[in-house]
């Protein structure tokens, strides 16, 4: 079982990612997802909470994200540091990225929606579709006369 | 790794919301990633955020009415000037960054002897986009100056001013010698030796005319930093008074106040 929390003053919240591991989150950081806030409203909160789309390593992930962005309040220094890692987790694993902003969005996190969006968001700044494509692996579903005829719509765009 | 594509498991509205964050041209070139990016850039999330604020209250003062089907639409259609208050000034944004564009009408601006027909002509082209320009007859004293307020430009945006203009046939005297420009705003002032035909010889540095897209030529005045908008009035001015010498054949567009673009 792993623990992602010393304290034992505050409530503690029982989940489990969709490959069977459980996890206990503090119940202040559990309610930046609005699904779960969602879910304990609706009485599920002395069960353990599924989370059928999330799997362990992301939700690890999503936690940590929690837990910094928590930290970085008013604190502009640290803001643009957890901001620049975007870069480096796009060009590095574009996969864990995806899967991240997946869950995010299906957990319904407003503070890490806003981040992971902003990383991508700094990424796409000033590339080319054919660099987006290949650093993220992303297939190009055109056919050669649609994609003539985007980019010769859009060309002012690219001087 | 999946077989499947990356982000195709996200709904559209939210790669819509990652587009929103970046500029125009970088949603342009997304939409040319994939069938997902291409319906993403549509949406008018994005193009909300990149239209400038305060628009309704410019559409109602356009002197026809503007119809578009989108936000997107709506952008696209601004990027031609539109004629705003009775047609004494122009309105239209800049493509990369969606800020605020204006151009004074002559009839808009303050010219030195505007009003007397001996020096003054007012007169309509076909090239301009307002109903009258004014050409020079013969002054000595040349100046005109005009005003904006810096609370209907764009907030936190750096301008430059522009006296718009084209040299008549019947010129005389325009570019020699040089003329200056002013540009102010709150407590910072700009100023430009300026010369309104290529320099002839060497001597004094200063701006010389650019020919512009629409036809005509341009000169810049001076540059502002316009922070929330709350410092008054722009203040432009141009002056070609030196030497004292007669001078004719300018044909004046007006003064356009658009942003820089980096």
């Amino acid at each position: 079982m792993a623990s992602t929390s010393n304290s034992t003053s505050s409530k503690i919240i029982t989940l489990r990612s969709s490959d069977g591991e459980v996890f206990e989150v503090e119940e202040s950081v559990a309610l930046e997802s609005n699904l779960i806030r969602r879910m304990m409203e609706d009485d599920c909160a002395n069960n353990i909470i599924p989370l059928p789309n999330v799997t362990a390593p992301i939700f690890y992930l999503v936690i940590e994200h929690c837990k910094k962005h928590a930290e970085m309040k008013d604190n502009k220094e640290k803001k643009k540091e957890l901001r620049s890692q975007g870069e480096e987790l796009l060009k590095s694993d574009p996969h864990t990225y995806s899967n991240l902003m997946e869950a995010v969005n299906y957990l319904d996190i407003k503070s890490l929606m806003d981040l992971t969006a902003q990383w991508l968001a700094d990424f796409l700044k000033g590339k080319s579709p054919r660099l987006i494509r290949e650093l993220l692996k992303i297939k190009n579903d055109f056919t050669p006369e649609e994609e003539a005829e985007i980019l010769e719509r859009n060309r002012w765009a690219f001087d | 790794m999946k077989g499947q594509d990356l982000f195709s498991n996200l709904p559209e509205g939210c790669i819509s919301h990652i587009l929103s964050l970046t500029s125009p041209p970088d949603v342009c070139r997304s939409s040319a990633v994939s069938s997902i990016f291409l319906s993403a850039s549509e949406s008018d999330i994005i193009w909300e955020r990149f239209l400038p604020s305060g628009l309704p209250d410019i559409l109602n003062r356009s002197v026809s009415p503007i119809h578009f089907s989108s936000k997107k639409d709506l952008f696209f259609r601004l990027l031609d000037p539109i004629l705003i208050d009775e047609g004494k000034m122009s309105f239209s944004i800049e493509r990369k960054t969606g800020s605020k564009c204006y151009m004074l009408s002559p009839r808009e601006l303050w010219i030195a002897w505007g009003g007397t027909p001996r020096y003054w002509k007012w007169i309509s082209l076909p090239q301009s986009r307002f109903s009258e320009v004014a050409e020079l007859l013969n002054v000595c004293w040349l100046e005109i100056s005009g005003k904006i307020d810096a609370h209907i430009l764009s907030p936190k945006t750096t301008y430059k001013a522009y006296l718009v203009f084209k040299i008549g046939e019947r010129a005389y005297r325009l570019g020699y010698p040089h003329a200056v420009a002013s540009v102010k705003l709150g407590g910072h002032e700009s100023n430009n030796i300026v010369f309104l035909q290529q320099k002839l010889s060497s001597g004094a540095d200063g701006q010389v005319p650019q020919e512009r897209s629409d036809g005509w030529m341009e000169i810049e005045m001076g540059s502002f930093f316009n922070d929330e908008g709350e410092e008054g009035d722009v203040e432009m001015n141009f002056k070609h008074v030196m030497g004292g010498l007669w001078k004719r054949g300018l044909i004046v567009e007006g003064i356009e106040i658009r942003p820089v673009c980096n």
